[in-house]
């Protein structure tokens, strides 16, 4: 039965994709994704080019860890503030594997999003009861703790200290390398979770979001749905913290766990609107932009402060996040160029 | 021994006259309004960095520097209902991440300015000396706070019983669609609830942190997260709950810190463990009902 829905979605592929790059946000985005696509190979100037690309390449590592926490609180209701603690175990188990036992990049990056998996199904099996904000802290609570676990006290030094683990190799000796697998890893992690949220699964999510006494009245365990999206979440969590971790070539404390990790994913996503997956990686390419441009404005240490004012100001005067109206002003400027 | 028992008492008290004064404000504001106020922490984190701001430029004047630390974040409190929890009351989500933003960026505000070393006011105390009970040392800071907490606990439950606006905020706590039809302003009454607890947190702050140390303007996270711990345990909403949990919490933390080995480690986890506990056995937590009491 299920692969006989597969099969006949395999052979729709085309048509489906024929049909979605003719509407204005498929063809948008196809032309984004050709552009990054063909980033790296634009200038001859390498050292101009590998900044930029490591630059952008920090953007798809947050735009994944943003989607996965818009899917858990913009789809499935489930607000999240401790996203950090499923970004910072990936970091540590994949950066232990690594350092210390001499595993292979690639099984440490899949064995740290499944320690996220594993993180998920622990904290989202208690904070169950909570709803709303009370859930919000306790995950805040979670991932204070986790921070406080790692980085104080004599605790501590069984988990590495302050000074985490560092001297990790990268993904790829060339950053061209890097970029592409993250290009890669982060259209395969949008389609995943944008087809999820549209099948069967995600309605039942969204159900819940919405009115979860009547989609318990309906029969659907919310219960056990709720920790699968905590699960799936901390997947997609798991793997841009073990590909962050790679990326710096170290793990440490406040680096991984801190809230402001937390308050990147919250940012990115509601600027880019609440319940759009895609919104997330608009959110997060526009911060870590904004981020640069700040930083060689001289104003590195408002950083942060800056992008808590726009967070404030984003929330309180547009729940969709600025930049979906946006683009809903383009395409109506497009639509009324082709003359429609 | 009976030094350790002292200091795990003494302590308890200690944090217990804390938790219960900032629990307090924040059960406050979330049984009124169903809000949740995330900056809380942080108001009490910008009060003791305000004052020592303040101290700086006028070292001798510790009253009025407390006094107009006090009113700033008073009036913080109270711009942040007017500006940010008013327009988004309708939505949890809102609210809560707009909270989180403000404490974020007053966080930020303070790291800019301060930076992130452990600082200390202690040297602007009016007590500075230290009773000895027993051979253990106890700064008179500390119990002058004490007094202080509890006597400020009292007068805010006689405020909640007798004063007019404390019935309202009772009233708008139970039903507060009854209340509007009783010609309550619901709206007032909910911006006195904010500016309270702000002016409850930035009182505690005030007295309680020229004795301790101010660890950095991350540490408003870690009273919000003993906050919440106390407030769940307590139950939400509840006056009664907030105090005595603040003080149960107060207990297991410095109990925690005396005699479990490697023992302040393992306090920073006591509220999370809080947390789980109540959870799983007690969701209610030990007052806890919609309405305060």
């Amino acid at each position: 039965m299920l692969i006989k829905e597969f099969q006949e979605k395999i052979t729709n592929v085309p048509n489906y994709l024929k049909s979605w790059v003719k509407t204005f946000t498929g063809g948008l985005t196809l032309f984004c994704l050709l552009s990054l696509l063909i980033l790296p190979f634009l200038s001859q100037n390498l050292n101009f080019t590998h900044v930029f690309l490591r630059v952008f390449t920090l953007a798809m590592i947050y735009s994944i860890f943003a989607a996965s926490w818009d899917f858990l609180t913009g789809i499935s209701g489930q607000i999240s503030f401790g996203h950090a603690i499923f970004f910072g175990i990936a970091g540590y188990i994949c950066a232990y594997l690594i350092s210390y036992l001499g595993y292979p990049i690639w099984i440490a990056i899949i064995m740290g999003a499944l320690g996220a998996v594993l993180a998920g199904f622990f904290i989202g099996i208690p904070l169950l009861r909570l709803k709303g904000p009370y859930l919000a802290l306790g995950t805040l609570a979670f991932s204070l703790v986790f921070l406080k676990l790692f980085l104080m006290g004599s605790l501590s030094d069984i988990f590495f200290g302050s000074e985490g683990i560092s001297a990790l190799p990268k993904l790829s000796k060339d950053p061209v390398v890097e970029y592409l697998i993250l290009l890669i890893l982060m259209i395969i992690t949008f389609i995943c979770i944008i087809q999820i949220s549209k099948s069967k699964f995600g309605t039942i999510l969204k159900s819940i979001r919405d009115d979860e006494t009547g989609a318990e009245a309906s029969g659907i365990n919310t219960t056990r749905f709720k920790v699968y999206a905590f699960m799936l979440s901390a997947l997609f969590a798991g793997i841009a913290g073990s590909c962050y971790a790679l990326f710096i070539t170290a793990v440490n404390p406040t680096g991984n766990y801190g809230t402001v990790i937390s308050f990147f994913a919250i940012l990115m996503a509601s600027l880019g609107g609440l319940t759009t997956i895609t919104g997330a990686a608009l959110g997060a390419f526009f911060f870590i932009l904004v981020e640069y441009f700040l930083i060689v404005a001289g104003a590195a240490d408002s950083v942060y402060l800056i992008f808590a004012v726009i967070l404030i100001v984003v929330v309180r005067f547009s729940k969709q996040g600025i930049l979906k109206p946006l683009l809903e002003r383009i395409k109506d400027l497009w639509d009324v160029l082709l003359g429609r | 021994m009976i030094e350790d028992i002292i200091n795990m008492i003494f302590n308890g008290t200690l944090n217990g006259a804390v938790l219960s004064l900032i629990a307090l404000g924040y059960s406050l504001v979330y049984g009124v309004g169903h809000i949740m106020n995330l900056a809380h922490g942080a108001y009490f984190m910008l009060t003791g960095y305000l004052l020592l701001w303040g101290l700086r430029i006028f070292p001798g004047l510790l009253f009025l520097n407390v006094i107009f630390v006090v009113a700033i974040v008073t009036i913080i409190g109270g711009l942040t209902y007017i500006l940010l929890i008013k327009p988004l009351q309708d939505s949890q989500v809102g609210v809560v991440l707009i909270t989180f933003g403000l404490a974020f960026a007053i966080e930020q505000i303070v790291l800019i300015n301060f930076g992130t070393d452990s600082v200390s006011i202690s040297k602007y105390l009016i007590f500075t000396e230290t009773t000895d009970f027993l051979g253990f040392p106890m700064a008179d800071q500390s119990i002058f706070f004490i007094v202080m907490s509890l006597a400020i606990v009292s007068l805010f439950a006689l405020f909640i019983s007798k004063s007019k606006l404390g019935k309202s905020i009772r009233a708008v706590s139970q039903d507060r669609e009854a209340a509007v039809l009783m010609g309550i302003n619901a709206n007032r009454t909910l911006f006195y609830t904010v500016v309270i607890s702000a002016l409850l947190a930035s009182v505690a702050g005030s007295l309680y942190l020229p004795g301790a140390a101010l660890t950095g303007p991350s540490m408003g996270w870690s009273y919000l997260t003993s906050s919440f711990a106390v407030v769940i345990l307590g139950g939400m909403g509840s006056l009664v709950g907030s105090v005595v949990g603040g003080y149960i919490v107060g207990f297991l933390t410095s109990f925690t810190s005396v005699f479990i080995p490697n023992g302040p480690s393992w306090a920073h986890l006591v509220p999370l463990i809080v947390i789980l506990i109540v959870l799983i056995i007690r969701p209610r937590g030990l007052f806890g009902k919609k309405e305060i009491k």
